[in-house]
């Protein structure tokens, strides 16, 4: 039987929340077994995710902010959930292309998709509100 | 969002030497200490400023985009005030962040001091 193991933080976007729930989900991925590096994929991951809701989701302002850490054999897994209302042009929930620097948006998501093994967008809800990044190491 | 109410958790000092200032940068840079960041750098980009800024990134052991956008604003302002902006150094981390958002093809970026010195050799 293959387990899962939850941890749930919930907690508001702000830089030292902020600062705190990526030490700690750095903390959970060696915690199980991850390696130096591989922690610091997940804090930088977990990073740019939160601060993606916090400038898209909450236009800068302190939000609700749920971070799902999953352990279960060989992987190590995170999903960073936020409540808001998107900002800005259509959300599209797919992971941009390689976005043009002159611009500088979208890098967030990029460095997501290029750090982590596996990514992916989640959006929800009929008003617009609310997305899931979900993403996550293998380990060895 | 610069944190003010922690212990800082990064270090900023700063020197001159022939041809260059440079600024030495320790610990991490992310959302609460890039303010901190950009307030040092934007002080050594001044009209009276050697001719190259020297940003020393051998000992952050964590950047994230914050930290990121700081360099380019700053990069964009020393070239606009005809300075040059050289990054050195990055653990293997920052490295990977520098090179996924291209920062490494718009601005000189080497490995060590030494190598940001013969450029600067080059230079002067």
């Amino acid at each position: 039987m293959r387990m899962a193991h939850v941890v749930k933080h919930h907690f508001e976007t702000n830089a030292i929340a902020m600062r705190m729930v990526r030490k700690e989900a750095g903390a959970a991925a060696r915690a199980v077994g991850a390696t130096e590096y591989d922690a610091g994929r997940v804090e930088l991951a977990v990073c740019e995710a939160i601060a993606n809701a916090h400038v898209h989701a909450y236009d800068g302002d302190p939000g609700p902010i749920v971070l799902e850490i999953t352990y279960e054999p060989g992987r190590f897994s995170v999903a960073v959930h936020d409540d808001g209302p998107r900002t800005g042009p259509p959300f599209e929930p797919k992971f941009p292309e390689p976005p043009d620097p002159k611009v500088g948006n979208g890098f967030g998501l990029q460095i997501i998709k290029r750090v982590m093994d596996y990514a992916s967008l989640e959006h929800y809800g009929a008003n617009g509100h609310g997305t899931t990044v979900r993403m996550g190491i293998w380990l060895k | 969002m610069e944190y003010t109410s922690i212990p800082p958790y990064f270090q900023i000092s700063s020197e001159e030497i022939p041809y260059a200032a440079v600024l030495r940068v320790a610990g991490e840079v992310d959302v609460g200490s890039a303010p901190s960041l950009k307030e040092r750098l934007m002080g050594l980009i001044v009209e009276d400023s050697p001719g190259t800024i020297v940003v020393d990134f051998q000992s952050v052991t964590f950047l994230d985009m914050s930290g990121v956008r700081v360099l380019e604003v700053c990069h964009r302002r020393a070239a606009q005030q005809g300075l040059r902006f050289i990054l050195v150094g990055s653990a293997p981390l920052v490295h990977k962040i520098l090179v996924i958002v291209e920062l490494d093809k718009r601005m000189p970026l080497v490995e060590t001091m030494g190598e940001a010195l013969e450029m600067l050799g080059r230079a002067g």
